[in-house]
This record gives structure tokens, sequence and C-alpha cells, in this order.
């Protein structure tokens, strides 16, 4: 059993102390939960992220399809001033429109609005003719080889735009084909990529036309043969300053340029432009049909919007995430070390205590067996007694017949001497045989529990007293503070008559008293039984109770020195407690306490 | 009272020791009575004188408990399970004070339980009883 247990503790020991597959599991899970809680946060963030761009660059480019719808309205507005005009509306006319219209302030980025004749060729001196009335040196400009002509007549302001008075839209493709395309459609333009003359920068702009038609009949100086187009109004734009007056430019969230084919119309995608992102988190590509040209426009994030939107809460999820993986783990170290060791403290505990069962139920098992050969020890001796006492007693009856016989037979001839002999040989077989029954008796203590009766003590007391027949000089002197209990009456019986009958019998006086006290002490009652013979003095008083030991010749006081013997195995083995007392002069006292039990009565 | 002549109780002794044995022998002559004696040394020998009817009826048994070979409770044990010998009237006279015995003894319906309780005391007082006795008691014959 103890091999099997030491050999189970390492194997035990080897599978404790590391982490567990439940451990990992639990560690899997929870890291699997923390990045998925960390990418849906930042999906969501990019979501939220994207919507605020697709706002942002739809605004700039509602805002664009907005300005230009607006700037739309001015041509239209300036068509229908036009139209109230007379055909052969003048310079001031137009100037008193513009003003009314007002353009500086409530078309900002416009560069001007103005007009435009058309001019079949064969109307030209008259046309020019015209013109020269109210400006003397106005002409045409530059040559060209198309046979019709599309001269700007009127542009307010005027003092900004001096040299576009009298530019030709026919001489350059880009200006001429918007031009008819809006003569032919009916509908507002805007032309291509150009230089607008008038910009000394040399930018990238365009021109807005808008056509006009008029139904009051045909006109010398300008307007085709029957009389219904008559022209156009136009706006000139330099690029950049319409984006001024559309955008606000600071702050913004999105850059972008504008393209019309592969020329380029507006860029603020470069490092000048403020919080230009160089690698934007959106870009978007949109190309929208404006007045006849598709506008390609190009919309990225700037620094900007990536500092607003630089979302630092799935970042904080993933690291807090991983500083409670980290804890797990180092709990779970922590755990499994101190499971370790309480674990190996159990085993070592588990151990110990084993051994000390094992050692505890040897040592039970050998008290247990040496109790056993106590006890059949014990039994032996008294059974050796028994038998031995037994034995013997029948040749000690063959000797004493015998003598008896020879005493009988030779009753006659015996000598006094040889009748001494013979009463001597008798005597000592007497003796013998006193010696054998008592150590019979001795023997007999403790074969048999004593059987419970009810006595009364006094009576019992006095019973004892009188079958001891002593000589009528001997008195009983008993206070019995008792009274009626139930008790084993055989052995007390036993006891108190070996008291008595020593306390006669060695007696040094031809009278005496014997006093007997029993009193009620706890649960026991203390017996005790006091001579006023010779005593026993203190030197032998250890030794009276060994057996045969005796204090006087046999040949004096006939004894067996078995009766304090039988008292002190009694007494012993109902565990009472008892003492002799004497000063060796006078007088003997022997105290005992005696188990009872007392009747309840009803 | 009665016309039938006085016949004499025969007596078996079942002794081992013989200073016993001829202690009763003894005590028989010096009371003169006539009854006729066997004396066996153990149960087995009286077992075998009471089957071969050696032992004229009436008759008492004197029986010792402590014998080799049969002891008297066995000797007892074999005569109460016998139907012919069980109304055999036995005394038992031995030095064994124990109760057991004594109980055992009774058990098997023995007549009287005697100890030879003193060494001085002869058989003289025993016989005198058992003299008595037999005058009195009808025996089974």
């Amino acid at each position: 059993m103890n091999q099997a247990v030491a050999n189970d503790v390492p194997a035990v020991k080897n599978s404790h102390g590391r982490l567990h597959w439940y451990h990992w599991l639990v560690i899997g899970l929870s890291l699997m939960l923390t990045l998925g809680a960390f990418k849906i946060t930042e999906r969501q963030v990019q979501l939220k992220s994207e919507e605020q761009f697709e706002f942002q660059s739809q605004q700039i480019l509602d805002l664009v399809q907005e300005r230009m719808a607006k700037y739309e309205e001015a041509l239209l507005a300036g068509v229908s001033s036009l139209r109230m005009f007379p055909s052969t509306a003048t310079r001031s006319d137009w100037l008193t429109f513009a003003d009314s219209l007002d353009i500086g302030e409530r078309f900002p980025g416009i560069n001007g609005i103005g007009v435009i004749h058309y001019v079949p060729p064969e109307k030209l001196e008259d046309y020019l003719a015209w013109q020269r009335e109210s400006m003397p040196g106005y002409n045409i400009h530059p040559a060209h080889n198309e046979d019709e002509y599309w001269p700007i007549t009127y542009i307010e302001p005027e003092i900004t735009n001096t040299r576009a008075v009298g530019l030709d839209m026919a001489h350059e493709q880009n200006r001429f084909t918007a031009a008819k395309k809006a003569r032919d459609t009916g509908k507002a333009n805007i032309t291509g990529p150009i230089t607008l003359v008038q910009d000394a920068q040399q930018t990238p702009g365009f021109l807005f036309y808008a056509p006009w038609y008029a139904d009051r009949g045909p006109v010398a100086t300008h307007g085709d043969s029957n009389g219904n187009f008559m022209g156009l109004v136009y706006a000139p734009f330099i690029m950049f300053k319409l984006m001024d007056g559309t955008l606000a430019n600071t702050n913004r969230l999105v850059n972008f340029s504008i393209h019309d084919g592969d020329v380029e119309l507006y860029n603020e995608l470069n490092s000048s432009s403020e919080n230009y992102d160089p690698d934007p988190l959106y870009t978007r590509e949109e190309t929208l049909e404006l007045y006849g040209r598709p506008w390609r426009f190009n919309l990225q994030s700037t620094q900007l919007f990536r500092d607003q939107q630089t979302n630092t809460q799935p970042f904080i999820i993933l690291a807090g995430g991983i500083t409670i993986e980290i804890l797990i783990i180092f709990i779970f170290i922590v755990l499994a070390r101190s499971n370790k060791s309480a674990i190996a403290y159990a085993d070592r505990v588990t151990k110990d205590l084993r051994a000390q069962k094992n050692e505890l139920e040897s040592v039970s098992q050998n008290l247990e067996s040496r109790n056993h050969e106590l006890v059949e020890a014990n039994k032996e001796l008294d059974q050796f007694a028994f038998v031995a006492s037994h034995d013997l007693k029948a040749p000690l009856r063959g000797i004493n017949q015998l003598a008896l016989w020879i005493e009988e037979d030779l009753k006659e001839s015996l000598t006094p001497q040889t009748k001494e002999y013979l009463d001597l040989l008798q005597n000592r077989t007497a003796r013998l045989e006193k010696l054998l029954n008592d150590l019979l008796a001795y023997s007999r203590v403790g074969r048999k529990e004593g059987e419970m009766t009810e006595i009364t003590v006094s009576k019992f007391i006095d019973d004892i007293f009188s079958l001891l027949s002593p000589p009528d000089s001997f008195k009983l002197d008993y206070k019995d503070a008792v009274g009626t209990v139930t008790t084993m009456s055989i052995p007390l019986e036993l006891i108190l008559r070996n008291l008595m009958s020593n306390a006669i019998k060695h007696h040094d006086k031809q009278s005496g008293t014997i006093s007997v006290v029993a009193k009620e002490v706890g649960t026991r009652i203390q017996f005790s039984v006091t001579d006023d013979g010779p005593g026993i003095p203190p030197e032998h008083q250890e030794r009276v109770f060994d057996l045969f030991h005796t204090l006087k010749p046999r040949d004096q006081v006939e004894g067996s020195g078995l009766g304090l013997s039988v008292i002190k195995k009694t007494l012993d083995r109902y565990n009472c407690q008892y003492r002799l007392i004497s000063d060796g002069q006078r007088g003997c006292t022997f105290e005992f306490d005696w188990p009872f039990v007392r009747e309840v009565k009803e | 009272m009665t016309e039938q002549p006085y016949q004499q109780v025969s007596i078996l002794l079942v002794e081992d020791d013989d200073i016993d044995a001829m202690s009763i022998e003894r005590s028989i002559k010096k009371m003169r009575l006539a009854n006729p004696l066997v004396r066996v040394i153990d149960g087995v020998e009286a077992l075998a004188v009471l089957h071969n009817d050696s032992i004229p009826k009436p008759r008492i048994v004197l029986l010792d408990l402590n014998m080799p070979r049969m002891g008297g409770l066995e000797f007892l044990e074999a005569i109460r399970n016998d139907e012919k010998l069980n109304d055999t009237v036995v005394f038992v006279l031995t030095t064994s004070q124990s109760e057991e015995e004594i109980y055992e003894a009774y058990k098997k319906n023995i007549a009287d339980y005697i100890i030879k309780s003193s060494l001085s005391q002869d058989f003289n007082q025993v016989l005198k009883f058992l003299d008595h006795y037999w005058q009195l008691v009808v025996l089974p014959s």
C-alpha cells in the first residue's frame, strides 16, 4: 500500500503546474472576442468615416453644380434683358443690366458677363459700323478662316476685361464649338478648357454660354437670316477664382481636382494646399456632365479629415483586450502554480497522514495482539492455577487418608512421639489444602462478572461478620450512611470477609473491635474497615499484597498469605482505589471504594 | 410392608484414585455393610461392566468427575443417551467445587453431588448417608 502511494505521487505531479487545454481555450476565445470587437469597431469607424467622406465630397460636387446653376441663372437673366431691350441694345444698355445684376456681390467667382453677337459675313460691315458708333476703335480680332463671326461685343466690368472686347469666338476651336453647340441645342453650354485672354496669369478657365433667341424679325447688324438667333450671353471664368468664390477654402475635409478630358482645370491636390494629405484615406472619382462638358472630379480626404477620423477607439479596445489577455494568462499561471503547490502540499500531507495512519494501525495491531496475548496469558495463568491447585489436592487427600489410616490401625502401639509426628503431618496437609483452596479462590477472581443484586449495606456487613463465627469477645461496630443499593455483592462480600477475618485472625489480644464505615462519595461507596489489632508496619505495607506473603510464621497464625492478594486482584479488576493506613503500633485501616447503582424507587 | 426379601444394593464405584477407592472400601468394611462393591477406574470400564450386566440391580453408581479416558460428565452423557442405562441412579463424588461442573452434572439427572471437601473427613458419613438412602428409597430394578 505504501509503495503504491509512493508510485502514485510523481505521476500526479507531472500533470500539474502547466496550463491545461481549457486554459488555452479560454485565452483563445477571449482573444477572438477581443479581435472581433476590434474588427467590428474598426469597421464601424471606417464605415462612419467613409460616410463622412462621401458626404463631404458630395457636398463639394453639389456645391459646384449649384454654383454653376446659379451662373446659368445669371446668363439667362442676361438673355431676358436682351430680349426686353431693343434688338440693337447698346453698350450702355448692357452696363445698366450688369450694374443691376451686381455680379461682384451676388456672383462671386464670375469674371464678368457679356454679350456675343452672331455676325454672318454679309452683316459684318453693318455690325462694325454700328459698334463704332459707341466705340470708334472697335474691331474684331483675331483673324481666322471661318465664314462667320462671334465677337464679344459687350463685357462688364469692361475695365478688367478690355482685352476680351472684340474677341471672335470663331478663332479658336473650343470656344467656337461650344458656341455653335449652344446655338444648336438652345441650351447653356460651357467651353472646353481655355486660357482667358484677359488672364495675365494664363491659368485655366472656360466660357459659359447661354443662347439668345429673339422673335422680332431680322436685324441688319447681327443675327441669322430669319432673325431668330441673335447671339450669346456669356461669362468667362478663371477656374481658381471660381473655386475660391464657390468654396470656403479653410478647414476643408476634402481636396479635389477637376479635369476636362486630359486638361487640368483645377488642382489642389498638391502640397501647397492646406491640409493636403499625400496618402489620403479615401479617394473618389466622379465625372459630372456639366453644360456639355464632362468634368472629372478627383476628390480625396485631407490631413484634417484624417486627423478628425483617426479614431483610437478600436485600438483602445484592442489594447485593453490584449492587456486583459495578458492578465488572464498571468492569473492562470499563478493559479496553476498555486494549484500545483497546493496539490503538492496535499500530496505531502496525505502521504504523511497515510504513513501516520499505517503506523497507528500497526501500533494498534501490535497493541491488539499484545493485548490478546496478555488476555491469553492471564487466562492460561488462571487455568494453570486452577488446574494445579485442583490436581494438587488429590494426592494431598491421599497422603492425609493414609496418615489417618496409619493412626487408626496403629492406635495401640503409637508412642506419644509418633502420635505428635502424625498430628504434624495432618496439620501440614491441612495447611496445604487451605493454601490450595485460597489459590483456587484467587484464580477464580475475574473468571466471572459479578452479578448485580440489591443489598442493604448495614445488614450485609453484619451477616458477613456473623458468618465468620468470631469469638464472643470480638465486636462489630458499623456506620452505614448508604442504605440500600444495587451492586456486585459477591466480590464485595469476598473483600469484606477477608478483611474482617484478617482483623480477627491477626489480633494480638483476646478481645477486639472491628469498625466498618460506609459512605457515599460521588458515584461510589467508600468503605473503611478498621481494627484495633497490632497494625502493619509501614515498611511491610507494600508487600502484604504480594501472593503468599505473611508477616508471621504459619505455625503461629494459620494463613495462606492470599487474603490481601485476592482483595487487591478484585479491587484492581473493578478499577477501585484502595489504601492501607497503619502506624505499625496499633490499629489498621483499610479503605476502598466500590461501584454501585442506586435504584430509583417509584 | 413388602413381602420381597431385602435385596442388597450393588455399588459401582467409578474412581481413578486408588486411595479414594480404598477409602470407600474401608468405610464399608468399618460400617459392616454387606453391599457388593465393584470398582472401575474410568467411564469406559464403567460402561463396559454396566453393559454386560455384571452389576446386579438394584444398583447405584458413585462417580468421580476427573478421570482419564472418559470423565464423569462424558460417562453421564453416554448413559443418559443409552436406553438401557438411562435409569441408572448416579451420585457424583468429587473434589471439584466448580459451579459449571455442578450445574452440568445436575442437568444430566444425577441423584446428588457430593464434594469430598475436607481431607480429614473420611467417607463414613457418605456411606452412612447412602445406607439411609437406599433403605428409604425404591430404586429401579
